[in-house]
């Protein structure tokens, strides 16, 4: 019986060379500062205490939040409650096939997530507690981790958990010289550095930066005030879903 | 978690044919099914039944056969269940389910030693005879659990076999007697081939509580069953792997009843699944 | 500028914004609580000395929610409510909740919500009368009142220092469900009133309304109210009530009825618990045909004209 692992995919990595074309179009026909057409909505899994479901471009990320609930761990009294965070991507998520069992990128990125939360949930109201944040890429078309914090943001203001703010996040890759904000995987695929910001926006505080290759102090500010418009831009389509969600509870319930 | 009140009033309801829901005994809860839901895979299928829920992708990979069935393509069935279920289903719990879900759908869709009289003709995925084959991934992802997995797991399959399409691949023979032959594979969707599954089954388990016998269990109803026979069925009706589960016996006039009824709902289901599986692929070749 | 899609093949229609929408058109459209997201500061202008309620904090001097809801304002308390939150216990509530354990002198019992609860042997009644002490062996034999995995019916009777909730069911009409079934339902779709052990003749049942979301259900017993197993006999009368299949259509219509209205996000009351069995008998639809699409439109535009004769 063959084995599994040496199987090889059926298409080599054939990625597009070119993703900006000399008009600054990119593949998909966006500007370089344009996101993708962004889906995002609370309440997308009955089961949780919150959840949230977010769609951009081609990635697609499902989150549901559990808890406050004791913590497993039998810690001495905390004063502030536990966020945990569990990010996993699909095996059909990716271009080619990724075993089951978590990996090593999947443990950063649930870091990364944690940190990127952290910041913005009010710990203190529930001590002894942890919540539970579970991430799913269901399809991986680039940018996943932005879209994961922007939708677990969501999915913990779901379940009625305190926060200081919501949390939106976004991130910009450097392809021969030029900043392309929201990137693709193709286009991901072609950089040379890349930042990802996660922000308070209300509170206006950073709670996640993640930087890759060298960048000069210009094009750095370039690429920060990028991100932070795209982040600004986020914040109002999160805010509208969850009050209209709230709203629309509302409306459902409201017996005279 | 029941109450022993709570599972003799489910069990009175299975004898009175009066679920707790007003479903009777055969009754399938609703079902959703969409196809073509994801787009790094071959095929998909998104199912939810009653309150369970089901995702599956299938990816293909070019691979070597093997030496027992060389002009035949392999195929592997893969179960997970998402924490988005439950903290409960994450770690150790989780992955066994996991396992044995995918044992008893690998079961259903088997095929002989020489990769044929599966329930998918894996010799439609051989490419070149003893060297090269494609290798089918079959991957269930459960997100919600409420009763009946199995079930809802092996309708999501069917519906995502039906749904994949491999790419056309050409093949150049060799031109002198140590060179390879060459494969080019078509990324062109248009030119991809339709996966033929006529003899996919679906999985009907029927439950056996004191006399009665039970299909699509809910949650609270999988607490009050003896005994499970998870029997694959064909649109024929003709049976396609059987597994039993639960810790209790069952008599052989129960296990022909419990077959009949398989025999009885598992062709409806399917006519059910074969429709929406066309419906939406109706409404995919729409917005094409 | 950021567009937001319209839809997606992973979305499912959100029953909650259909019924919403339908009965926004009744009301002119503006939602009559302002609602504001996590972040949103929360105008206090002209509001001298305001209290700080739940689900705000003071940010640089004012007010900021912390979670997404209704502004409410009472006297100089300024709160924000999520329908969303759990269940969280108040003196005097009505619960249904499952036992989990039994240890020391106590029955730790799960209430679905966001605190622990307890319900001590001191605070049950044991068979042979009220007054009587709790011995050593009534402490053994705890499990012969209540054992894990019941459900009982209780009461909130005080709180611990650490928050948890102690319980009583010092009372007959409280104790172990039996011969019926259980809806869970969000906890915000039932409001406190003075009855929660509702009868309902017309349609043959009773319902316990548990302010956590559980709620009871059972074939309807003359003489109100209704009442929980017998407390006061000998522990060993397990004996399981015998429901006819005419008593079990009953209590079904009127559970499916509750998921309806549940999954609908429609305030639980007696009055729309029987309007919506009653739609129900009225379209000829069968018992499991109410949880699905044709018959929730109909409770839906049956509920939008309720609230325009309003």
């Amino acid at each position: 019986m063959a084995r599994r692992d040496t199987s090889v995919p059926y298409q080599p990595q054939s990625r597009p060379e070119a993703v900006v074309s000399d008009t600054g179009e990119r593949l998909d026909g966006r500007g370089l500062e344009e996101f993708r057409s962004a889906f995002l909505s609370p309440h997308a899994l009955s089961q949780a205490a919150g959840s949230a479901y977010a769609e951009c471009g081609k990635t697609k990320v499902m989150v549901g939040v559990y808890g406050p609930r004791q913590s497993a761990r039998a810690t001495a009294f905390s004063e502030q409650g536990r966020v945990q965070c569990d990010v996993k991507l699909a095996s059909f998520a990716t271009r080619q096939r990724r075993r089951f069992g978590q990996s090593t990128d999947e443990r950063e990125l649930s870091g990364l997530l944690a940190t990127a939360l952290e910041a913005a949930v009010l710990r203190h109201t529930f001590p002894k507690s942890c919540i539970d944040i579970y991430c799913l890429v269901l399809e991986s078309g680039g940018s996943e981790l932005t879209v994961a914090i922007t939708a677990a943001a969501m999915a913990i203001a779901d379940a009625g958990i305190a926060m200081a703010d919501v949390v939106t996040a976004c991130s910009v890759s450097r392809v021969a010289g030029q900043l392309l904000l929201d990137p693709t995987a193709d286009e991901a695929f072609r950089e040379d550095g890349s930042v990802l910001l996660a922000m308070m926006p209300a509170a206006n505080l950073v709670t996640q930066l993640v930087v890759t290759g060298e960048w000069s102090s210009a094009q750095m500010k370039q690429a920060l005030c990028l991100c932070m418009g795209g982040c600004l831009q986020l914040d109002a389509v999160t805010r509208k879903a969850l009050a209209s969600s709230e709203e629309q509870a509302l409306a459902a319930m409201r017996i005279e | 978690m029941l109450s022993q009140h709570e599972r003799h009033y489910i069990q009175q309801g299975m004898a009175q044919n009066v679920r707790n829901d007003g479903r009777t005994c055969e009754h399938y809860r609703p079902l959703k099914l969409e196809v073509g839901v994801l787009n790094m895979t071959s095929g998909s299928a998104r199912v939810k039944l009653g309150g369970t829920e089901v995702v599956v992708g299938v990816k293909v990979d070019i691979a070597t056969p093997s030496p027992d069935a060389p002009d035949a393509g392999l195929a592997y069935y893969d179960v997970e269940i998402s924490p988005l279920a439950g903290p409960e289903y994450l770690g150790y719990a989780g992955s066994e389910l996991g396992a044995s879900l995918a044992q008893r759908l690998a079961r259903s869709m088997q095929a002989g030693s020489d990769g044929r009289g599966g329930a998918v003709d894996l010799t439609a995925l051989g490419i070149i005879k003893g060297k090269t084959c494609w290798a089918m991934y079959v991957d269930a992802l459960v997100i919600r659990v409420d009763g009946n997995v199995l079930d809802a797991v092996s309708i999501a399959a069917k519906a995502a076999l039906a749904d994949t399409k491999l790419p056309s691949i050409s093949v150049t023979e060799a031109e002198g007697e140590d060179d390879e032959p060459e494969l080019e594979v078509d990324d062109d969707p248009s030119a991809s081939v339709r996966l033929e599954t006529p003899s996919v089954p679906c999985i009907v388990t029927v439950s056996q509580a004191g006399r009665s016998y039970v299909v699509d269990l809910c949650e609270e109803e999988e607490q009050c069953v003896d005994a499970s026979l998870h029997i694959a069925v064909t649109a024929q009706g003709s049976l396609r792997g059987i597994t039993k589960q639960g810790s209790s016996g069952i008599d052989l006039g129960s296990l022909q009843e419990m077959l009949g009824i398989a025999q009885r709902v598992g062709p409806k289901l399917i006519q059910v699944v074969d429709q929406h599986i066309a419906s939406g692929a109706a409404t995919a070749q729409e917005e094409d | 500028m950021l567009s937001l899609a319209s839809g997606s093949v992973f979305d499912s229609a959100d029953l909650v914004a259909v019924a919403a929408s339908s009965f926004d058109q009744t009301s002119g459209g503006a939602p009559e609580t302002p609602v504001v997201c996590v972040g949103d500061t929360i105008a206090t202008d002209g509001q001298e000395g305001f209290l700080r309620g739940h689900g705000t904090q003071i940010v640089d001097g004012e007010l900021v929610a912390t979670v997404s809801g209704a502004v409410e304002r009472i006297n100089k308390l300024v709160s924000v409510r999520t329908l969303k939150s759990r269940y969280t216990a108040e003196l005097g509530d009505v619960l249904v909740g499952r036992v989990r354990e039994i240890s020391g002198k106590r029955w730790k019992v799960d209430i679905n919500g966001r605190q622990e609860a307890v319900l001590q042997l001191s605070a049950v009644n044991l068979p042979g009368g009220i007054q009587r002490r709790r011995t050593a062996e009534d402490e053994l034999n705890m499990r012969s009142v209540f054992q894990e995995g019941d459900l009982i019916s209780t009461e909130v009777q005080s709180f611990f220092a650490d928050g948890s909730v102690a319980l009583h069911t010092r009372s007959t009409k409280y104790g172990k469900l039996k011969g019926g079934q259980l809806v869970t339902v969000a906890c915000s779709l039932i409001r406190r009133q003075k009855q929660h052990f509702i009868p309902l003749e017309s349609l043959g049942v009773d319902v316990i309304l548990g302010c956590n979301g559980l709620v009871w259900v059972t074939p309807h017993v003359a003489g109100a109210p209704a009442a929980a197993a017998d407390q006061t006999s000998e522990p060993d009368t397990d004996v399981e009530p015998s429901v006819s299949a005419k008593q079990r259509a009953a209590v079904c219509r009127t559970a499916n009825a509750l998921r309806a209205l549940g999954a609908l996000g429609i305030s639980i009351t007696p009055a729309t618990i029987e309007d919506t069995c009653k739609a129900s008998i009225d379209a000829g639809v069968q018992l499991h045909a109410m949880l699905e699409g044709p018959f929730l439109e109909v409770i839906i535009s049956q509920e939008t004209q309720r609230r325009q004769r309003q």
